[in-house]
């Protein structure tokens, strides 16, 4: 490759960079920051220098922030066992198990149910939340999540499942194992990888959510997106905490991403190009 | 990667030990019932963590211990204790520190309190409400929206008459929140009146010693104290929707205008509407007096343009005077003055904002509830709420005379005087959707897009096709 | 616990059983609230006046909202926002990934950097982009002026739509780039070998080779950007609250129809009526996407 186009290559790539990190930057250092900095022009050296902890302290004070992180971790656990639980079997009944009409069926109608925004479901969902008494609980938003994403999350373990080759669950069976035990015994420890990255992204969107606990929490389980929202309602412009408490959630999303950049992309490729 | 398995597969020995490592696969299997198990405790503990309030007794009882416990031991510790949903601001963290240390004591009645946002509020409680699935006893909620949920809460006329609340003794304006067809359906709480604030000290420096009675006044102050880019004279707010109309409707009603005639259809488009419309559009594009940012601005940002001393006047509700009084974020403390906005016929015509506390139709604890609802707007404690700095909006007409506080806090004379001319809100459940469509043709306004005149026409018709939808003109 | 063998009625009726939690959850929980909701778009239920009850009135919402000047504006907003973000996602994501298939030096290290947008929750995207969307603390306002550029006015109702495509787009190119690159990584080496030994130059590679190849993969994330798109509401809400009729794209219609306005069963028809509409233009892109 000639030099000149390796520069170029590199200064394209280096605008890029400025431009998808510069706002994440940005948003930590206002976190960092005192407020009056944040309302003055940007044009000394101490404005992009961390230097205070204090909006993360106030952004403690203002209370309820540490019950919800703990809520949406709850949350975001256990809907992800739910989901995995429902998931699995189902996702490895529709690549296998069932004859290829049914299951191309059964797919397409998950891949219809995608495509609904959520909000069709705010009132009645609060109903029935209601009539089960689950309003305001951690269970009636793990059930939600669980019906939301289980979908998404048979598509995704389809292209893992399929993955497999037959012949190691036929050999299985040769050997005398039940359909079940195939399953249990074989297939699922390896597609173990895949399973571990749609349980993670199934974390990550549950961590995410935020319209549906908006409406369905109010004290007990309040998630911390909507924290973040009833900070953001408050009165005044304090940008700092807003920073605060977003540099906050986004932390553990992020974490995760790292750990299984690397699978999600066959899942949706296998999922979506075979499926 | 996916290739070079799939060779690997191929090779049946392979193929074979993979399938049969009883150990590898003991493990394997061990660790998926291990994570079901695991999965099934978090969820059994969540479960119970999860449990509503009510289902586990005592459990709500925050980590106060109060003197009440004594009283409530005979009774379960339900029936004495409610909750309460309110709005974040200082008059609201006041109230709930008079509450511990008053009320709770007087009554036996404990008062757990959410503090929530505005924005938060408006958007949960409807669903809430119409799921039947609030679990307050109280609401604060906005008086303009109320009407718009007035089905859901309990009417307390029978409380009004039990308790002896003299109902004459709040600002007339303020009552029309909380009535609905004939009935009384809340208590106000919170009292807000359109106000002029203005940089003190700005005006001083270009001779002008008091603010503008009548708009073309205002207009002439603020081509003198206007100093772009150093000084605006003016600025409005126009990302959040009830932020141009607002002044729009000030002008209009202080000037003889009407927004409804008597049988509800429609008025802003009338001659002095246009009049209004076009002042403010001038303001911005012809005098240029007006921060030239003001659409883009929210009604925080607004704020923080005048009390960062680059704005001279804008037109807001009482809790920016109180902002400007914060040494913290304000350079215009003590040098900010808060006086009835200018009006060519009654200055300082505008309807009354304000926040009124609501009981839910579904609460069972309505009469505890009310009775914190009455306690917390007795004049005493109205009072002591303000003099602790809890903002500067109190309900009864005694308290906004009062001469003390005149004296304490500096706006008390412009609110008076408000609040002796402001009139009532519109109070109607569409009243929402129809400052929206405003909104929204202002804009268009502003951005020259259509002259004031096309753009009130428009408004006012889509004004009338929404009420007549609601059947109000049948 | 299990025996090997399993139990025989669960082996025989195991593709029942095991789809059966599933349906189980989807029943109560997904198509109960449908089916309800379904059937409140054929009603005017009004919030604020439930002693009207929820009076039938069959297809009229619809009739009334394919009229509606603010339900065709609202498609108008979110068609031009999912073909503007889709455009610049592909094209960016795109470009990208073909620069780091080069291996390039510290290609490794610039695409975690490269990925992090798209490890945000989309509310805090919402408050990043409010940040520097604010003129008083923006700070792109200053660096643009400190040019001499005038800086746009994001928020708006000429530029809120470019000002959500830029953040949306912020967001969602890494995705992008993450399936195209590995696609680029997946490729058969055959076609590329031979066109090297034929002297292809690097251009023509690119356009008759590699293109070509790809375009299955490009096509996957078409479709998966545009569903996800159609979707947008979080960052949306928190940027504007859909105050202004540029903003106002299909989630926030409906959301601003039930809790600002109280129009539930119009709101609800609203929601289905977008969704049959999003529902077509996959359908069809799927079509196409299998030609």
């Amino acid at each position: 490759m000639k030099t000149w186009e390796k520069v170029v290559a590199y200064v394209i790539l280096t605008i890029f960079t400025v431009l998808a990190v510069f706002p994440i930057y940005w948003i930590v250092l206002t976190s960092l920051k005192p407020l009056k900095l944040t309302f003055k022009q940007p044009d000394t050296i101490e404005a992009y220098v961390p230097q205070t902890w204090g909006a993360y302290n106030e952004m403690m004070l203002l209370g309820g922030f540490q019950k919800s992180f703990v809520n949406s971790a709850i949350i975001a656990t256990c809907s992800t066992f739910m989901v995995l639980i429902i998931s699995a079997p189902a996702s490895y009944g529709a690549a296998r198990l069932m004859s290829r009409k049914a299951g191309g069926r059964f797919l397409q109608s998950l891949l219809l149910s995608q495509a609904l925004p959520g909000v069709i479901f705010l009132i009645p969902f609060l109903m029935v939340m209601k009539f089960f008494g689950l309003v305001d609980t951690h269970i009636g938003l793990i059930l939600s999540y669980t019906t939301f994403f289980s979908p998404f999350a048979i598509w995704l373990l389809l292209g893992f499942f399929q993955d497999i080759p037959p012949e190691l669950e036929e050999a299985a069976r040769v050997d005398g194992c039940s359909k079940l035990t195939a399953f249990l015994r074989v297939t699922l420890p390896l597609a173990s990888t895949g399973v571990a990255a749609t349980a993670i992204l199934v974390f990550i969107f549950s961590w995410n959510e935020f319209l549906f606990a908006l409406v369905m929490t109010t004290t007990n389980a309040k998630t911390a997106p909507v924290s973040l929202f009833t900070l953001l309602a408050q009165h005044f412009a304090k940008w700092d905490v807003y920073a605060s408490g977003s540099v906050t959630i986004t932390i553990p999303v992020i974490i995760f991403y790292l750990i299984i950049r690397r699978y999600i992309v066959r899942g949706i490729t296998l999922g979506g190009v075979k499926g | 990667m996916k290739k070079s398995e799939k060779k690997e597969s191929e090779d049946p020995e392979q193929n074979a030990e993979r399938a049969d490592p009883p150990e590898k696969d003991r493990r394997g299997y061990l660790k998926t019932v291990g994570a079901l198990v695991a999965g099934l405790a978090v969820g059994g503990a969540a479960a119970w963590l999860g449990k509503p309030a009510e289902r586990l007794p005592g459990a709500t009882v925050t980590e106060r211990v109060t003197e009440t416990v004594t009283e409530t031991v005979t009774t379960t510790t339900a029936a004495k204790e409610i909750s309460v949903l309110g709005v974040d601001c200082e008059q609201t963290r006041k109230i709930l520190d008079i509450t511990r240390e008053s009320f709770e004591k007087e009554f036996g009645i404990t008062v757990n309190m959410e503090i929530s946002g505005t924005g938060e509020i408006m958007t949960k409680l409807p669903t809430m409400l119409a799921a039947a699935a609030c679990p307050y006893d109280v609401i604060v909620y906005p008086g303009d929206s109320a009407p718009g949920l007035a089905e859901y809460f309990r009417p307390i006329d029978d409380f009004i008459e039990k308790y002896d609340v003299r109902l004459d003794e709040f600002v007339p304006a303020l009552m029309g929140y909380v009535k609905f067809k004939d009935q009384i359906i809340g208590l106000p709480w919170r009292s807000d009146f359109f106000l002029h604030v203005y940089n003190e000290e700005a005006y001083e420096n270009v001779g002008i010693e008091k603010p503008a009675e009548t708009w073309s006044e205002f207009l002439e102050n603020a081509l003198q104290v206007n100093d772009p880019p150093n000084m605006y004279a003016f600025a409005a707010q126009g990302k959040d929707f009830w932020g141009i109309t607002q002044e729009f409707f000030a002008y209009l009603l202080s000037s003889g205008g009407e927004m409804f005639d008597e049988n509800m259809m429609p008025m802003i488009n009338s001659d002095i509407g246009v009049e209004a419309l076009t002042y403010y559009v001038d303001l911005f594009h012809v005098h240029k007096v007006t921060h030239p940012e003001s659409m883009a601005l929210g009604y925080m940002e607004k704020l923080f343009e005048l009390i960062g001393g680059r704005v001279a006047s804008i037109f807001e509700w009482p809790w920016s005077w109180t902002e400007a009084q914060n040494p913290e974020k304000s350079v215009i403390v003590g040098k900010c003055g808060g006086w009835t906005v200018p009006g060519n016929v009654i200055p300082g015509r505008m309807f009354a904002g304000g926040w009124g506390t609501f009981i839910p139709k579904e609460s069972k604890k309505a009469e505890e509830a009310f009775q914190w609802c009455n306690w917390i707007t007795q004049p005493k404690w109205e009072k002591e709420v303000v003099m602790r700095k809890g903002d500067t909006c109190p309900v009864r007409i005694a308290t906004l005379n009062d001469p003390e506080l005149a004296a304490e806090f500096k706006v008390f004379e412009g609110l008076s005087k408000s609040s002796s001319v402001c009139i009532q809100g519109p109070n109607f459940p569409e009243w929402n959707e129809c400052r929206q469509i405003l909104f929204r043709y202002m804009h268009d306004a502003y951005d020259e897009k259509l002259t004031p005149k096309e753009t009130l026409d428009k408004a006012a018709e889509e004004w009338h096709d929404v009420l007549e939808k609601a059947g109000y003109y049948a | 616990m299990i025996p090997l063998r399993g139990f025989g009625f669960v082996e025989r009726h195991l593709a029942s059983l095991f789809i059966l939690p599933y349906i189980v959850i989807a029943n109560i929980f997904g198509i109960f609230p449908l089916a309800y909701s379904m059937y409140v778009s054929l009603t005017e239920y009004n919030l604020a006046r439930p002693h009207l009850g929820m009076p039938f009135v069959g297809m009229a919402n619809y009739i009334i909202l394919l009229g509606d000047p603010n339900f065709q504006n609202s498609i108008m907003v979110t068609f031009t926002i999912v073909a503007g973000a889709v455009f610049v996602q592909v094209l960016a994501g795109l470009v990208l990934a073909l620069l780091l298939n080069l291996n390039l030096k510290g290609a490794g290290f610039v695409k975690i950097l490269l990925l992090l947008p798209m490890m945000v929750t989309p509310s805090v995207t919402g408050i990043i982009w409010r940040i520097l969307y604010t003129p008083t603390v923006s700070p792109i306002n200053y660096y643009l002026q400190t040019i001499g550029l005038i800086p746009p006015r994001w928020l708006s109702s000429d530029f809120v739509i470019p000002s959500i495509i830029i953040a949306d787009s912020w967001q969602w190119t890494p995705f992008v780039m993450l399936i195209l690159l590995a696609g680029l990584q997946n490729l058969p080496p055959e076609p590329i070998e031979a066109a090297k030994i034929d002297g292809a130059s690097r251009w023509q590679m690119l356009r008759y080779v590699t293109l070509p190849l790809l375009k299955p993969i490009i096509l996957t994330a078409i479709v998966l950007r545009t569903i996800g798109a159609f979707k947008i509401f979080d960052m949306v809400f928190i940027l504007t609250r859909g105050a202004l009729p540029s903003s106002e794209v299909a989630s926030i219609f409906v959301v601003k129809r039930l809790l600002d306005f109280y129009y539930v069963g119009y709101s609800a028809a609203s929601s289905y009526l977008f969704a049959i509409i999003i529902m077509v233009i996959s359908i069809l892109y799927i079509w196409v996407l299998r030609r």
